[in-house]
C-alpha cells in the first residue's frame, strides 16, 4: 500500500515534468540501449551482455547508495568501458584477429579429398540421403558451429561411408570438413543467432539452413554443400549467395575455382559468376 | 499489419523492458541538473479573509516556472497556489501582480512568466443582516 501511494505520488508529479521532448529523449536513450544489447545478445563465446547489465546495475546502485565516488568513476569510466565491449565482441574479433584464422597445418591433405567428398555424396543422393556439408576454409568455424561428434581425422572414403551409414548420423545436420581435407566432426548445428536486420524478404522464406549458410558463407569464406536426392544435383552456397541444381561433374571445379591458392577473395567470385552464367542459378 | 507490430513488438520483450528501464534511469539521473520550464495551472488563495468581503477572480492561474529538475522534485504539487492577503485588497477592482513569495516557492525555482499577466480580483463589500 506504502509502495502504491508513493508510485502515484511519483507519477502525479512526473506527469507535471514530463513533456513530449522528454518522451523523445527517453526514446532515443531506449533505442540506442535496446540496439546494444542486441548486438552485445549475438556474442556467443562471451556473455557479454550480462556484463554489461551488470556495469549498469552497479552505476545505478552507486547513484542510488549515494556513492559517489563509484558512480563518478564508473561514469567517467563509460567511454572506455565502451570500446572494451565492442573490442572483445566477436564479431569484430573474427574479421581482425589472427588467432581465430586457421594456421596451415604442416601435413599435405589428401589430394583427393575433395573426389572423394562429391563420391560420397553422390552415393547418397542414389540412396536418398541429404548431406548438408560445411567446407571451412581459413575461417575457423568453431565459434558458430556446435558439434555432437567432433573428429580430427583426413576425409577417406571408407570412413565417410561408414559414417553415413551409422545409426548416429544425422542427415539433417552438418558434416564439418576442411580444405585440407580434414574431417572435423559429424551432426553438426550453426550455433549462431541470426541478425535481424541481416534477413532479407527473399532469405526469411528460405530453409532455416539455408539462411544459416546464407549469413554464415557472408561472414566467413567457408563453403556449404548440400546435395539434392530429387535432382540428383548440389547447392552450393559460398560468400553469401546460393548456387543451385549443380551437377557432380560442375561442383569440383566450382569448389576449386573458389579455393584457388593464387586468387584473392574477390579474384575467384569472377569464376563463380562465370559459372553461375552458364548454369543459370538464380541468386538468394 | 497489426501482427507483424505485434510480433516486432513483443519479439526480445525483455531486453527492450531493460532497456527503457535503464535508459529512463540514466536519463533520469542525468536531467536531474537540467534546467527546465513548465507551466502549470495553479489556484488562487486568500488568507486572512475578512467575512464582510467577497472576492470576485479567476480560479486558477498559469503560471511558467523554471529551475533545475532536481528541485521540481521535492516541490509539493497538491499545495502550490497563489497565496495572496486580502489585506491588500481595496474594495473595487484590483490588480495584483505575482511574484515568488506568493508561490511560497523555494530560491532555486523562478517565477518567469503567468498567465493572464493582468489579474484582475474585485473585492465587494457585503452587509451583515
Amino acid at each position: 500500500m506504502l509502495i502504491y501511494s508513493f508510485l502515484q505520488e511519483y507519477l502525479f508529479k512526473q506527469m507535471h515534468f514530463f513533456g513530449w521532448r522528454d518522451c523523445v529523449e527517453v526514446f532515443f536513450f531506449s533505442t540506442v540501449f535496446y540496439y546494444f544489447s542486441l548486438w552485445l545478445k549475438h556474442d556467443n563465446q562471451k556473455n557479454l551482455l550480462s556484463y554489461f547489465y551488470t556495469y549498469c546495475g552497479i552505476t545505478l546502485g552507486a547513484y542510488a547508495l549515494q556513492l559517489t565516488t563509484i558512480s563518478f568513476f564508473m561514469v567517467l569510466a563509460s567511454p572506455m568501458v565502451f570500446v572494451l565491449f565492442v573490442v572483445f565482441h566477436q564479431d569484430i574479433l573474427q574479421k581482425n584477429f589472427v588467432a581465430l584464422k586457421n594456421i596451415k597445418p604442416a601435413h599435405k591433405a589428401p589430394v583427393d579429398w575433395l573426389d572423394t567428398l562429391v563420391r560420397v555424396c553422390l552415393i547418397a543422393i542414389n540412396n536418398n540421403k541429404e548431406v548438408l556439408c560445411v567446407i571451412e576454409h581459413s575461417d575457423n568455424l568453431d565459434a558458430f558451429l556446435e558439434k555432437s561428434y567432433p573428429l580430427k581425422t583426413d576425409i577417406d572414403k571408407e570412413l565417410l561411408n561408414i559414417v553415413m551409414q551409422s545409426s548416429v548420423f544425422d542427415q539433417r545436420k552438418i558434416i564439418h570438413i576442411n580444405t585440407y581435407g580434414r574431417l572435423l566432426g559429424i551432426n553438426a548445428a550453426w550455433s549462431t543467432q541470426l541478425d535481424e536486420q541481416w534477413i532479407t524478404k527473399e532469405a526469411k522464406e528460405l530453409h532455416k539452413w539455408q539462411q544459416d549458410a546464407l549469413w554464415v558463407t557472408s561472414k566467413t569464406d567457408a563453403l556449404v554443400l548440400k546435395t539434392t536426392p530429387k535432382t540428383g544435383s548440389f547447392v552450393l552456397i559460398v560468400r553469401g549467395k546460393k548456387y543451385e541444381k549443380i551437377k557432380a561433374a560442375n561442383i569440383k571445379k566450382f569448389v576449386n575455382n573458389y579455393l584457388a591458392p593464387t586468387d584473392k577473395k574477390g579474384d575467384s567470385t569472377h569464376d563463380l559468376k562465370s559459372e553461375k552464367k552458364s548454369t543459370q542459378q538464380p541468386n538468394a | 499489419m497489426t501482427l507483424n507490430l505485434k510480433k516486432s513488438l513483443l519479439n526480445n520483450l525483455t531486453l527492450k523492458v531493460f532497456s527503457l528501464f535503464f535508459a529512463y534511469t540514466f536519463w533520469f539521473i542525468f536531467s536531474q541538473s537540467r534546467t527546465i520550464s513548465v507551466w502549470l495551472d495553479v489556484p488562487l488563495s486568500f488568507y486572512t479573509h475578512n467575512n464582510n468581503h467577497s472576492i470576485e477572480c479567476p480560479e486558477k492561474v498559469q503560471v511558467n516556472l523554471s529551475g533545475k529538475r532536481a528541485d521540481f522534485q521535492t516541490l509539493d504539487m497538491h499545495t502550490l497556489a497563489a497565496h495572496i492577503d486580502s489585506r491588500e485588497l481595496s474594495p473595487g477592482e484590483n490588480h495584483i501582480p505575482l511574484n515568488e513569495k506568493k508561490l511560497f516557492l523555494p530560491e532555486t525555482i523562478k517565477l518567469v512568466n503567468y498567465c493572464p499577466s493582468n489579474i484582475t480580483i474585485t473585492l465587494h463589500e457585503t452587509s451583515l443582516t
